[in-house]
């Protein structure tokens, strides 16, 4: 084959216009699958060292995964839904989800539908809560690896324990928090090296992410480890020799490898089938993803040739064609052996085709049986008659076509509902509760009439019939007996108005109908208060009634819930509108793109997003100052602690290395300091003695000067007695000379009276001197 | 040519005929239409509201216990000839105006 031809067949085996996913959780299970394929395919030539027991149980991983969910035929495989943990729109999830998971095990998402409510979240809950779950823990594995198959978190026991632990530390976690996280971990642990390239042809722009001329997308992180075979230099650039000889219609091819150049030293290049340069989306073609890898013997391959482990997998590209597909298996077919496919364009079927080794060992392909992929459902009815009735897949709500009648009577809050909306939603919410995989046990039938019994699957044990009664909806939940045992059946009726009497009368006619004994039984449920709300009611008995189905139940689940009509009108019209957003071929537009708003109202619009947009810059700039101010000051603050801690290393350091000196230092000096003041205070005590002795001395010489100064006192006044008895008598003897002085009297008696005197003088002299003294 | 010209399959090998009879009836009326394999339904489905004096959103024409859309065939809904329409009114329902 030479390079052209082979373009030529690879143009037909991807129609469409290729682009690349450049998205992280894509990529990384893109990785999980990548190093799938190579531990499957490296068992014979096992080469690695480092990480070989890694390896050994992985692949064990991937057997027992394999001999659970996919190895048993298709009429007896296991039915696995998707679970995805999110709250998100399942439109948004299917986004992100459908082309990594489904490249495992595309048939989920054959169960997939944007009816996905919150119920996925019990199971995060009930994983968090419960110490046991329905994960299959049996398989051990060190690494934190988690696939998502089905109802089943497929992980070791090690990786639900923090599971667990993530979900209860994080009570608010949301899909993609837990998703990356999930993500972050299986790639932190997973040490297998892969080079992933995702390409993607013909597909609906919802799942198209960068819709630009870049083929290859190489994973950086999981490279460059010991058994990874690189890509040798020679091969890359003969590869580029050949490139220019390509037609121009390969550029895309060409872009691809210059993307890759930049990875050139850590990944091989992989191989991608050139794109035509239309830019048409056609809706009704299918994705292909296309994954693939260079096995050690293909380094010095020809880089047109197909590479030997490319697995080529078919999606549909709309909910529509994914509801109504049933894509079966196409990567592991034979447990653990696992060989590369490539995708084989049949009239009705694509087939995954073993691609025979760089070798040419096509003895190998031949042990290998293909696996045929069924084409979407939507491709195979307008090709033919073969699928006669697709019952309510939501691409155009199967054979219920709802229309903006339907639509505005969902708006209406006293609409009256009709068998459109019964049959619709009960159909979204067997897709809620069941993702597809309806038990066999269940029968949910149309409203218009009572299903035929002898049509009915015999595994049916319990039939769900909308009951419509002049003008009335009521639900019929009807156990039909086993081994024609009449006593084994019963009627239950579920009415918001249990007192008319026309639904019990229908409810006995489809007993005996059904050849049950005994009577309907009323249930008791929900009432409605006004003559507009019994078709919404309906749906709300059908719901709680799914909600709490087993398949072995045997009695009648409990109905009597509250409910509110308003709330239950607005999800079934959000369910309506998802629908119909998910929906390319709906013929229902919504109000939005329906009625466009006046100009006037535009520029209202405008000006008051105006005026919001300028108050919240404001805001905005407002709150960027407090926070600049709020920084400079905690600087400022930053800075004096900083000043602070330095002086108090500084004296700690100084402390430390003069601590003990300075103690002793100190003690000397207290210790001086008391012997001083002890010496102060003996001083103080001495001179408080002496001021004592002085003291009494003082009091001594005070009674002496007191005693004195009475003596004195005494003297003074005995001499001026004296004096004024001489003066009396000098009077008198004075008086008839009237002389004054002994020098007047010549006579000697006279004379001798002088001498007294001088003695009185004498003594008042001493005494005043005592006294003065 | 001969041989099939004697068998009265004029279709050149093709059992089927070409044409079919369908019966259509809401329990009160039957009517008949005879139409080509590939003539949509809807075709069907307005003669009869047409000629019943009902609107075509207030009816529901069953097949085999299943909903007739708009775009089926009988090619595509594998119908023989003499096959039946049922005809089912419209199912709205608030309340019980009889109670």
């Amino acid at each position: 084959m030479t390079p052209n031809t082979h373009s030529q067949a690879s143009k037909k085996n991807v129609p469409g216009p290729e682009v690349a996913i450049a998205r992280r959780p894509r990529l990384c299970l893109a990785d999980q699958i990548s190093a799938l394929v190579q531990e499957a395919t490296r068992q014979s030539e096992e080469s690695g060292t480092a990480s070989r027991k890694q390896r050994s149980i992985f692949s064990k991983l991937v057997k027992r995964c394999n001999e659970r969910f996919a190895a048993a035929p298709p009429s007896q495989r296991e039915p696995v839904a998707l679970y995805i943990y999110t709250l998100f729109p399942g439109e948004a999830t299917d986004r992100v989800l459908r082309p990594t998971v489904s490249a495992v095990f595309s048939h989920h998402f054959s169960r997939l539908s944007p009816t996905i409510s919150g119920r996925l979240r019990q199971f995060v809950n009930t994983c968090a809560s419960a110490k046991t779950t329905s994960t299959a823990r049996h398989i051990a594995s060190p690494w934190d690896v988690y696939l998502l198959f089905g109802h089943r978190l497929v992980t070791s026991a090690q990786a639900l324990k923090r599971l667990n632990k993530l979900v209860r530390s994080h009570p608010g976690i949301s899909f993609p928090d837990f998703y990356t996280a999930v993500l972050d971990k299986a790639r932190s642990r997973l040490r297998l090296n892969a080079s992933v390239a995702i390409t993607v042809g013909s597909a609906q722009p919802m799942y198209i992410l960068e819709p630009k001329d870049i083929n290859v997308v190489v994973d950086s992180y999981f490279n460059g480890h010991d058994n990874l075979p690189m890509m040798e230099e020679d091969s890359e650039t003969s590869a580029g020799s050949e490139e220019e000889d390509v037609p121009e219609d390969q550029n895309n091819m060409k872009a691809s490898r210059n993307v890759y150049s930049r990875y050139e030293d850590e990944s091989p290049p992989l191989e991608t089938t050139p794109s035509p340069q239309s830019s048409v989306m056609d809706p009704k073609s299918s994705v292909s993803v296309e994954i693939g890898r260079l096995a050690p013997a293909a380094r010095n391959h020809d880089p047109e040739t197909p590479s030997p482990l490319q697995l080529f997998h078919n999606l549909p590209s709309s909910p529509a064609d994914t509801l109504s597909s049933d894509i079966s298996l196409g990567l592991f077919s034979k447990g653990a052996e696992v060989s590369p496919f490539r995708i084989s364009p049949g009239h009705n079927t694509h087939t995954l085709v073993p691609v025979a080794g760089p070798a040419g060992d096509s003895a190998a392909a031949k042990e290998h049986t293909p696996i045929n992929t069924t084409m979407p459902a939507a491709k195979k009815k307008a090709e033919g008659k073969s699928k006669r009735f697709d019952l309510f897949h939501v691409g155009s709500f199967g054979r219920v076509e709802l229309t903006a009648r339907d639509r505005a009577v969902l708006v209406d809050p006293s609409g009256w509902l009709n068998d459109h909306h019964i049959d619709w939603y009960n159909h979204c919410l067997l897709e809620q509760y069941f993702y597809g995989n309806k038990p066999a046990t269940l029968h949910l039938s149309s409203c218009l009439r009572f299903p035929n019994l002898n049509k009915l699957p015999k595994t049916v044990v319990w039939v769900v019939h909308p009951l419509w009664t002049s003008k009335h909806w009521s639900v019929v939940f009807v156990r039909l007996p086993r081994n024609d045992e009449p006593d084994d059946g019963a009627v239950f009726l579920a009415n918001s108005l249990p007192n008319m009497s026309q639904p019990l009368a229908k409810a006995t006619e489809i007993m005996a109908a059904c050849k049950v004994d005994g009577h309907v039984t009323v249930v008791d449920c929900a009432r409605q208060t006004n003559g507009d709300d019994c078709g919404v009611l309906t749906t709300h008995f059908i719901d709680l009634f799914l909600a709490q189905y087993s398949e072995n139940m045997f009695t009648m689940p409990d109905l009597h819930h509250p409910a509110n009509p308003t709330l239950l009108r607005r999800r079934m019209l959000f369910q309506f509108d998802q629908a119909v957003r998910a929906d390319p071929f709906a013929s229902v537009q919504l109000p939005h793109s329906r009625s466009s708003p006046s100009l006037s109202e535009l520029a209202a619009k405008i000006e008051n997003f105006t005026k919001v947009a300028g108050d919240a810059q404001v805001a905005n700039e407002q709150t960027r100052e407090a926070q600049h101010s709020d920084v400079r000051l905690g600087r400022e603050d930053e800075q004096q602690g900083e000043l602070r801690m330095e002086f108090s290393l500084d004296k700690l350091r100084r402390a430390r290395t003069n601590g003990p000196i300075g103690y002793d230092g100190d003690i000397r000096a207290a210790r001086a300091e008391i012997q001083d003041i002890l010496d102060g205070q003996e001083q103080a005590a001495e001179k408080v003695q002496l001021a004592r002795w002085r003291l009494s001395c003082v009091e001594e010489a005070e009674g002496i000067a007191t005693a004195v100064v009475e003596g004195v006192a005494n003297v003074v006044d005995q001499g001026l007695r004296r004096l004024d008895g001489l003066s009396e008598v000098r009077t008198k003897e004075m008086l008839p000379t009237l002389s004054v002085g002994p020098e007047v009297s010549k006579e000697g008696e006279v004379v001798g009276k002088k001498r007294p005197r001088d003695e009185d003088d004498k003594e008042t002299r001493a005494a005043k001197r005592v006294w003065q003294g | 040519m001969a041989d099939n010209a004697e068998n009265g399959t004029p279709g050149g090998g093709d059992d089927q005929p070409e044409h079919l009879n369908i019966k259509v009836t809401d329990n009160n009326n039957e009517v008949f239409f005879k139409i080509k394999r590939s003539t949509k339904l809807e075709k069907l489905m307005n003669a009869f509201c047409e000629r019943q004096g009902k609107t075509p959103h207030s009816v529901r024409f069953l097949f085999e216990g299943q909903r007739v859309q708009k775009t089926d065939t009988p090619e595509t809904l594998d119908m023989a000839d003499g096959d039946t329409l049922e005809v089912h009114q419209e199912q709205i329902g608030g309340f019980s105006e009889g109670k």
